[in-house]
């Protein structure tokens, strides 16, 4: 009879991990199953290897504007390849990280694929191996999603995964879905040369953000002349000699040799064992409540397959907020919306909180107050001065209700705003801190004086 | 997204808490805010608002039954999303111990790390606006000032303005937050409290007395109905007990002049003081009479909060001296003051309200002789003072004049015997008769 665990986590993604970590930290026995690599999607094929081809593609447009830092190459290269090497050996040394965590933790790894097969049991199918544990908790994530009208083949038409280990650029690809995943690697894509079109079903890129965002995102990326066709589905697509032909809902097809299916994610909860114990979910993602628990006692999901918001600090956070309350401690409710959410690809889009029009939605009076990178020191020293940071907040008691932000690095301002939320500041706070000088943060500064009228810069 | 509807913790004895009624049915939609039900703690009857808004899909308690504190008592979420026939997460999170397999280890690491967090809080949580420029305009100048007022108290930018907003002193708020910070939500909370008034029981001018007159139904009032509730709670459940016992106040009354002309005017200690000193001290060696019964167990308290029945035009409350057992004589007749003003003005804060673990009940300034006390649930006992008066006693085969005391123990008889009453008795009485002991 094998042991029991007091915690048993399925999937070793950024929210399973975590969990097991902090699981461990307080006490309990913990085993984490992964059927793949640890560190799940965000570390493998997400996140982390996107960020690294990002960087090179700044690298690369920098290069390209060499001139205006006085700088001239004669017989420049830019190689994909390599690039792609660099990601991987991130990769490598990130998850050989998260398996030395794992380890000092002293929490069971266990290989293989995993289906629960009653209230606290769990099978693992590849090996035969059987698990007992007080309480499961599911974090086996997502993975891309096809459209109807179009599967991906691994060839003309791929996903994400493909698209992070492509060594040479495609001569057009189009990008259907302009979320931050189509967003990041039309810039990617881009930096290396190819001819990219982003599709975009809604009136506008990165539809989540707040609407001035995507508009000044839409612009700054047809400067890097990126083409963008927002309002407009995919109806279909024909293939003929080695290339593809997107029909759309509006406007011309789009003749290119490579599709990418940024489309969003299906949460992986099939075959799990969870329709037999009567798990509650909803087009496939796991229902929970905000301790993460789903409705069968022993039983709490984090993550993407929970589909709240498809974030690794959020599967995390929910991780941590499932084994606390697992252990009895005083459960902190997560509150999504104020979740940071960022697009990496420069100048990034970073937001958190309300948007100008989900606030007024809510019936907040508002105020809102902005600061353009045009006035300050640092992005005007770095020749990146594209972009604004703007607060929203709430007329009555200065509430930051959401900060949203568009430019150089901006998703690392994101901390700030995010501790003032938690700690219950005001724009006043944020425009009382004294930022140092000079940096793009001062920008946040002028925006939190700015709602006040009180801004010193603009 | 499904918003779990649970049981309040009001007070930190608050263990469970009955579900007196809903205000809401299944089926009915819910604004963040709401009053969705009423629930009934040890003290009050309280209603409680939803976190989130939707329909109120499920409720898992029928009215009547009672609940620990955490228990998922319905679930707030959108009309068509799917919610579960039991609570989820089934049983109550206080259940959590069975999953503990070391419990030492897993408990002793949650404090540890929730200080480290307080420490430098403390420090950083206020403002101190005079060291700082005055802002140009107006507003911003009165924003300045409202905080250099407020410069002793943890509490966060947000919950000030919200208390400027809504006129809310703040020193009348309990913060929830890390280590005691008042939050937005505590502001909101005892905002909505002064509203509706009856809401944390009793006490607010608003609430008044009913004016009863012959021939004439009037309607219960809020704190009629908890006391009410409470008192025939406690004689349907509590087996009481009661025990009587006399007291030679001689010496004790000496004290008490001897006390008075040192400490001067403002501090004046009554014999109730040394009552509530005498119990306090007393309840240390007798646990179980600073603990609560359930069919689970007899929980003991970790402090001795002695709750002061303090009568009020339309009932009473007993709000709690708090760590009552490490209060000096001066400082229990100093807190005593204080609680009876704030209770008169309706001002006490939830932790007084409810935080009582013994209560101490005296009408010996009504020339009472002895009488016994309820029990208030949750507690396993209560003292009733009566009035001290001069009686012969006989001394060493002489027959003495005296100032003689009686106090009436009432006890849980589920939890405890008379034996130990009397016990308890004992230790009271050596406390009294020889006064000096309280002040050690
Ligand atoms: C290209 C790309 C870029 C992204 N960039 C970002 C970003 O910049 N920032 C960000 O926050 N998010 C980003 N995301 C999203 C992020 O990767 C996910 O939100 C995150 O990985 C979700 O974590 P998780 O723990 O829920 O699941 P996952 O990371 O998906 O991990 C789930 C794990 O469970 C395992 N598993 C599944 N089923 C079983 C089973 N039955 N038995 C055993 N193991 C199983 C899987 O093998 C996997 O390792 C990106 C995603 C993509 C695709």
């Amino acid at each position: 009879m094998a042991e029991t665990y007091d915690v048993a986590v399925i999937g070793a993604g950024p929210g399973g991990y975590i969990a097991a970590i902090r699981a461990a930290q307080l006490g309990m026995r913990t085993a984490v199953i992964e059927r793949g690599a640890l560190g799940g999607v965000c570390l493998n094929i997400g996140c982390i290897p996107s960020k690294a081809l990002l960087r090179n593609a700044e690298v690369v447009n920098l290069a390209r504007h060499g001139e205006t830092f006085g700088i001239t190459y004669r017989d420049v290269q830019f190689d994909m390849g390599k690039a792609v090497d660099r990601s991987r050996a991130v990769v490598e040394r990130m998850v050989k990280g998260v398996a030395f965590l794992l380890r000092k933790h002293k929490i069971e790894v266990i290989a293989g694929q995993a289906r629960l097969t009653a209230p606290g049991k769990i099978a693992i199918d590849t090996s035969g191996q059987q698990v007992s544990a007080r309480n499961i908790i599911i974090a086996t994530g997502a993975r891309n999603r096809d459209l109807p009208s179009l599967a991906a083949d691994g060839k003309a038409v791929i996903t994400s995964t493909e698209a992070l280990a492509l060594r040479t650029p495609p001569r057009h690809i189009a990008i259907i879905g302009g979320g931050a995943v189509g967003v990041e690697f039309a810039y990617y894509f881009r930096a290396y040369g190819s001819e990219v079109t982003v599709v975009e079903l809604l009136p506008r890129l990165v539809p989540q953000e707040d609407e001035e965002v995507s508009r000044h995102l839409e612009r700054a990326l047809a400067k890097q002349g990126i083409a963008v066709r927002t309002g407009a589905g995919v109806t279909g697509a024909e293939h003929a000699g080695g290339r593809v032909r997107l029909a759309l809902s509006a406007g011309e097809p789009v003749e290119c040799d490579t599709v990418l299916l940024g489309v969003g994610v299906r949460p992986n909860s099939e075959g799990l064992g969870l329709e037999a114990l009567g798990v509650a979910m909803e087009r496939g993602n796991i229902v929970i409540n905000e301790r993460m628990a789903t409705n069968v006692p022993g039983l709490c999901a984090i993550g993407d397959v929970t589909g709240k918001l498809l974030l690794a600090h959020v599967a995390s956070a929910q991780g941590v907020a499932a084994v606390e309350g697992i252990a009895g401690l005083a459960p902190r409710a997560l509150r999504y919306e104020d979740m940071p959410r960022a697009t990496y690809c420069q100048p990034q889009a970073a937001s958190i909180g309300l948007t100008e029009a989900q606030a007024r939605e809510r019936g907040y009076e508002i105020k809102t107050s902005k600061a353009a990178l045009m006035a300050s020191g640092k992005a005007v020293a770095l020749g990146e001065t594209d972009g604004f940071v703007k607060i929203v907040a709430d007329a009555k008691t200065g509430e930051v209700l959401g900060a949203h932000m568009l430019g150089h690095d901006v998703s690392e301002l994101l901390g700030e705003v995010a501790v003032t939320r938690l700690l219950e500041g005001t724009a006043l706070e944020l425009g009382r801190a004294v930022h140092p000088h000079p940096t793009i943060s001062e920008s946040l500064m002028e925006a939190g004086l700015g709602i006040y009228g009180e801004s010193l810069n603009v | 997204m499904a918003t779990d509807v649970i049981m309040p913790q009001m007070g930190f004895d608050m263990k469970e808490g009955t579900l007196v009624r809903w205000l809401k049915r299944e089926g009915d939609a819910v604004r963040k805010g709401e009053m969705i039900a009423e629930i009934e703690t040890d003290k009050a009857v309280v209603e409680i608002e939803a976190f989130g808004s939707g329909v109120l899909r499920k409720t898992y308690v029928g009215e009547g039954q009672t609940v620990p504190v955490g228990y998922v008592i319905g679930v707030i979420a959108a009309a068509g999303e799917t919610v579960g026939d039991r609570p989820a997460g089934g049983a109550p999170p206080k259940a959590s111990p069975a999953h503990h397999p070391s419990p030492g280890k897993g408990v002793a690491a949650a404090p540890a790390s929730g200080e480290a967090m307080q420490r430098p809080q403390s420090s950083a949580s206020h403002e101190r606006a005079g060291g700082q420029p005055m802002p140009a305009s107006g507003e911003a100048v009165q924003r300045a000032q409202s905080s250099a007022s407020l410069e002793r108290l943890k509490v966060s930018p947000l919950a000030k303005r919200e208390a400027e907003e809504r006129k809310i002193d703040l020193a009348q708020v309990t913060g929830t937050g890390p280590g005691g910070r008042i939050t937005r939500e505590d502001v909101v909370r005892q905002a909505t409290q002064a509203g509706t008034p009856a809401k944390a029981g009793p006490a607010t001018p608003a609430l008044g007395a009913a004016t009863l007159r012959f021939g004439e139904t009037a309607p219960l009032t809020r704190m009629r109905q908890a006391i009410a509730r409470n008192m025939t709670r406690s004689k349907q459940e509590i087996p009481h007990v009661y025990i009587t016992a006399a007291m030679d106040m001689t010496r004790a009354v000496d004290l008490r002049q001897q006390l008075n002309e040192a400490l001067g005017a403002e501090a004046r200690v009554s014999v109730n003081d040394m009552v509530l000193r005498a119990c306090a001290l007393a309840l240390r060696g007798y646990p179980v009479f600073n603990a609560s019964y359930t069919e689970a167990g007899i929980t003991v308290h970790p402090q001795i909060n002695i709750g002061m029945a303090i009568a009020l035009p339309d009932g009473l409350v007993a709000p709690a001296i708090l760590e009552c057992d490490k209060k000096s004589v001066a400082e229990i007749a100093q807190a005593s003051k204080v609680l009876a003003e704030r209770a008169r003005a309706g001002r006490l804060t939830a932790q007084e309200y409810t935080g009582a673990t013994f209560n101490v009940t005296n009408l010996g300034m009504h020339q009472v002789e002895s009488f016994s006390a309820i029990i208030t649930p949750p507690q396993t006992g209560a003292l009733a003072v009566g009035a001290v008066q001069q009686e012969p006693v006989v001394r060493g085969g002489q027959v003495q004049e005296a100032s003689v005391m009686r106090v009436t123990l009432s006890l849980d008889h589920r939890a405890a015997d008379g034996a130990q009453g009397a016990l308890f008795l004992k230790d009271v009485r050596a406390l009294l008769e020889n006064p000096v002991r309280l002040l050690l």
